[in-house]
């Protein structure tokens, strides 16, 4: 993969990550360090109901100041204004996300009304921050989302029935505890999806315009662990080196696309995911494959890196053979780990295909795309061969 | 006296005073000012790829440039144009309170809206970066990124002497002259 003279970016990664098997139980003296005395919960009904954030609220000892069970696949502004106003309650002056992406987010969103006050809408937008947020430790429970290490939030808008991203430095949480007890428990088909959610972390990192070095590093290294471990992570819940390698390959795909930016599958994902309520990860494993293949040609020498990172054999082959490889065994991986492969058994119905198409043309991941995307209808050809 | 803006005596003497500096003024125009916005304005109702990609386009959208006293910006500038379904009804400069509640204002320091403008600085990176901000819906925005490229295109086509250019005696006159206007009509 080349770079020429022109290239100039930053890198930001200012996240402290913390990893090991129990490693949650140092969270109490994480909260001390970032000055936090009231520590709120932010989390969804299920993970309360697996007993995970018992641990958590064991671990914050006298600085638990309460728990926020309300987060839901695809916060909204409204949900989320709410639960700021319960951490205002509770006298919070430090949130612990214990979740998936949603719940990450919504903390995101209470990490801003927290200091800044007024409603989530009023921070719509690009960099509208000017200064620290509220400390935000995150603990995940899944391995895809890179939340835990990313500038975005991404909020639903109950009105234009479309998901929002809210782009800001400040938004990266200060703390990421990568456990990897807290994903034992997840079942495969969940695993699967959001292992794969960080497969296109990865893969759109490497693709995206903004790629540069030091994120192209850590997502082709992420690509490894993923191919390595997922399958085993699918397979046996409780394969606790798998488990852990799979969230470090999480993480790794969120610094590099939280630097990079995502590219086409995530425009599209997050359509239909607001559209017909797919969630993200099955939704990105599905498009992936379709995806490079509309790609392949503006960008093959880096799916042909892509292929080689996947082992896959590519002696003989020119860089957009290999690219094709590279989606070929993206196609098997998701196949081999049980996920649906089609939009069509993913609840997408085939008359909302042209307002899918549509609505990606306004996700702002779609402008970072290595192949200009200028009509719907080519967002719509790629929508009918993943049906 | 100074004018308030919104009344009818606003934009008469605004539109005296920019019909008086396209007269008086030297080319190349100072980025920033009356006769250059006034430019840049023309440019953009006369320009038929902008009206074609910009033909849904709903909103108003302002051009923030952040005070910088030593570039000669002593307070925050509002370039407010007003665009609707691809005509530009007007581009001007504005009071701050007008300006900071367009429908999407895009703020940043004068060297990056030079840079932009030079084409050394690409305007999605910049928002991307924090070196410009975005306030207003990202969604509506990406929708018309052909638009604001074309906008920034056509910025790029005019004749342009930044601040940073000025001789210590063509800064002295143009703080002069801009400031006396900045107190008359409030932006």
């Amino acid at each position: 993969m080349s770079y020429d003279r022109e290239l100039s970016f930053e890198y930001n990664n200012p996240t402290k990550i913390i990893f090991g098997e129990n490693s949650v139980k140092d969270i109490g003296l994480e909260v001390d360090n970032l000055g936090g005395t009231k520590a709120l919960i932010i989390t969804d009904q299920g993970i309360v109901q697996a007993g995970l954030t018992a641990r958590i609220e064991e671990a914050l000892g006298r600085r638990y100041a309460g728990t926020f069970d309300g987060c839901i696949q695809d916060s909204g502004f409204q949900l989320i204004n709410d639960a700021a106003d319960f951490a205002r309650e509770k006298g919070a002056d430090i949130l612990v996300s214990v979740g998936g992406g949603s719940v990450i987010d919504t903390a995101k969103g209470i990490s801003i009304l927290l200091r800044e006050g007024g409603k989530l809408q009023d921070y719509a937008g690009v960099q509208m921050l000017n200064r620290p947020q509220t400390p935000h430790i995150v603990v995940p429970t899944t391995a895809g989302t890179g939340s835990e290490v990313t500038w975005a939030a991404v909020i639903k808008n109950e009105e234009r029935n479309a998901k929002e991203t809210l782009l800001d430095y400040y938004l990266i949480p200060n703390i990421a505890i990568l456990d990897p007890t807290m994903t034992a428990g997840l079942p495969p088909h969940i695993t699967a999806g959001t292992g794969m959610d960080a497969l296109t972390h990865a893969v759109e990192g490497i693709h995206a315009m903004q790629r540069q070095p030091i994120a192209d590093a850590m997502a082709l290294h992420a690509i490894r662990l993923i191919v390595e471990y997922l399958p085993r992570c699918v397979e046996d819940g409780g394969d606790l080196l798998a488990r852990g390698q799979q969230q470090l390959a999480a993480t790794m795909a969120g610094v590099a696309f939280g630097n990079a930016q995502v590219g086409l599958v995530h425009a599209i994902a997050h359509s239909i995911g607001a559209l017909f309520g797919v969630p993200h990860g099955l939704a990105n494993g599905i498009l992936l494959p379709h995806v490079m293949l509309f790609n392949v040609e503006d960008c093959a020498d880096r799916y042909a890196l892509i292929a080689r990172a996947m082992d896959l054999d590519t002696r003989g082959l020119d860089d957009v053979e290999a690219g094709k490889k590279a989606a070929a065994a993206v196609w098997e991986l998701t196949k081999r780990i049980g996920l649906t492969q089609k939009l069509r058994d993913a609840g997408v119905p085939e008359d909302g295909l042209a307002e899918a198409a549509e609505l990606s043309m306004s996700d702002a991941s779609i402008i970072y795309n290595p192949r200009m995307v200028i009509d719907a209808e080519e967002v719509l050809e790629v929508l009918k061969q993943a049906w | 006296m100074a004018y308030t803006y919104g009344t009818e005596e606003w934009d008469n003497a605004y539109r005296e005073m920019i019909e008086e500096r396209l007269k008086k003024a030297e080319k190349p125009y100072v980025m920033g000012t009356p006769e250059w916005v006034a430019t840049f304005e023309k440019m953009v109702q006369e320009d038929e790829e902008y009206k074609k990609v910009a033909k849904n386009w709903e909103g108003s959208v302002v051009i923030h440039i952040l005070a910088n006293p030593a570039n000669g910006i002593n307070d925050d500038l509002y370039l407010f144009m007003d665009l609707w379904h691809g005509e530009c009804r007007f581009a001007r400069l504005v009071p701050k309170d007008i300006g900071a509640n367009a429908n999407f204002v895009l703020t940043g320091e004068l060297e990056r809206w030079q840079a932009v403008m030079k084409k050394e600085l690409d305007v999605t990176k910049a928002m991307m970066q924090g070196k410009v901000k975005l306030k207003g819906s990202l969604p509506t925005i990406v929708r018309y990124v052909k638009a604001s490229i074309r906008l920034t295109d056509l910025a790029a086509e005019i004749d342009t002497k930044f601040q940073s250019d000025l001789s210590e005696t063509e800064r002295s006159e143009y703080l002069t002259w801009f400031n006396d206007l900045r107190e008359k009509f409030g932006f």
